[in-house]
């Protein structure tokens, strides 16, 4: 591998490890600058492009894992304190949580990870088409399962206010998820 | 690698950090400046995939500061700078290295009294 495309596959090593452009472009320029001056060979000196790359960048497996994991008691807050917000103005009662409810949960969880993982660094392109494909595929029919076996029955029944205090609780856990990694890259 | 060199780069890793922020107290430095100057301190060639990995660790941490000089003719340089809390660090580091490295000459010393 020549200097050439060794620092083109560098970039895009940095790139899949969801480095911003800036940043790979500095750091491409970096070891271009050294390897100007020294005339060195760039994989004597620098190691294979993605193991360079990976030792630059923090890992963000963690980071990604764990919002994913905040996103999901982020969705069933948000979802429960709307219901007991219209329990509370509307008809009275109880806020009851049924099967279907946890589906259609599960549903805008996903739809919301797969929207936002790129404003977190995730690159699609590191895994192939067809896995995301598969994944979508799976999770549908994973559903459709759901909704044959399980008819739609109430599961949980909460007063307003212990549906506010559940949905607090979830925000919380939803908060330390969120932060926990980024207090960890410090 | 032979034994002899494969402890020496065992020592220089635990202390490569500390060396490195020593390079930069005389003045800034780019990557390929400090690798020289490690070299003619005779720890040996420090390969730019160990040394920029390291800078970027103690960037991060807040040890060292970095400023982009674009280059006239060929590409630019990235310069390096330690920070107060860098100089603090080092400071209080070296004194450690030195009371370590005591401690283990008093061991040594054994070796000419046996003789």
């Amino acid at each position: 591998m020549n200097r050439h495309e060794y620092l083109k596959e560098l970039r895009r090593q940095l790139t899949i490890r969801g480095v911003g452009k800036r940043k790979a472009k500095l750091i491409v320029a970096e070891a271009e600058s050294h390897l100007h001056l020294s005339g060195e060979d760039p994989e004597a000196t620098f190691g294979p492009p993605d193991r360079y790359a990976a030792s630059l960048v923090p890992d963000r497996h963690w980071h990604i894992t764990s919002y994913i994991g905040a996103a999901a008691p982020a969705t069933a807050a948000c979802l429960l304190a709307a219901q007991a917000l219209r329990t509370l103005l509307g008809e009275g009662g109880d806020v009851t949580v049924r099967t279907y409810d946890l589906l259609m949960l599960a549903i805008i969880v996903t739809m919301v990870v797969i929207v936002s993982l790129p404003a977190v660094g995730w690159r699609f392109r590191r895994s192939p088409w067809w896995t995301t494909l598969g994944a979508a595929l799976a999770g549908g029919l994973a559903a459709f399962v759901v909704m044959l076996l399980f008819e739609d029955r109430t599961l949980w029944r909460l007063s307003a206010p212990v549906a506010f205090a559940v949905a607090g609780g979830l925000l919380a856990i939803a908060l330390v998820l969120t932060i926990a990694p980024l207090r960890a890259r410090r | 690698m032979d034994g002899r060199e494969a402890r020496h780069t065992q020592w220089l890793r635990g202390v490569l950090d500390l060396c490195v922020m020593a390079a930069l107290v005389e003045r800034e430095r780019y990557g390929y400046d400090l690798s020289q100057r490690l070299e003619a301190a005779g720890l040996g060639h420090i390969k730019g995939g160990t040394l920029y990995p390291l800078l970027a660790r103690l960037e991060e941490a807040g040890l060292v500061s970095a400023r982009w000089q674009p280059g006239e003719q060929g590409p630019g340089r990235k310069y390096y700078a330690l920070t107060a809390d860098g100089h603090r660090r080092l400071a209080q580091q070296a004194r450690d290295w030195k009371s370590f490295t005591e401690r283990v000459d008093a061991l040594f010393a054994i070796l000419g009294r046996d003789r």
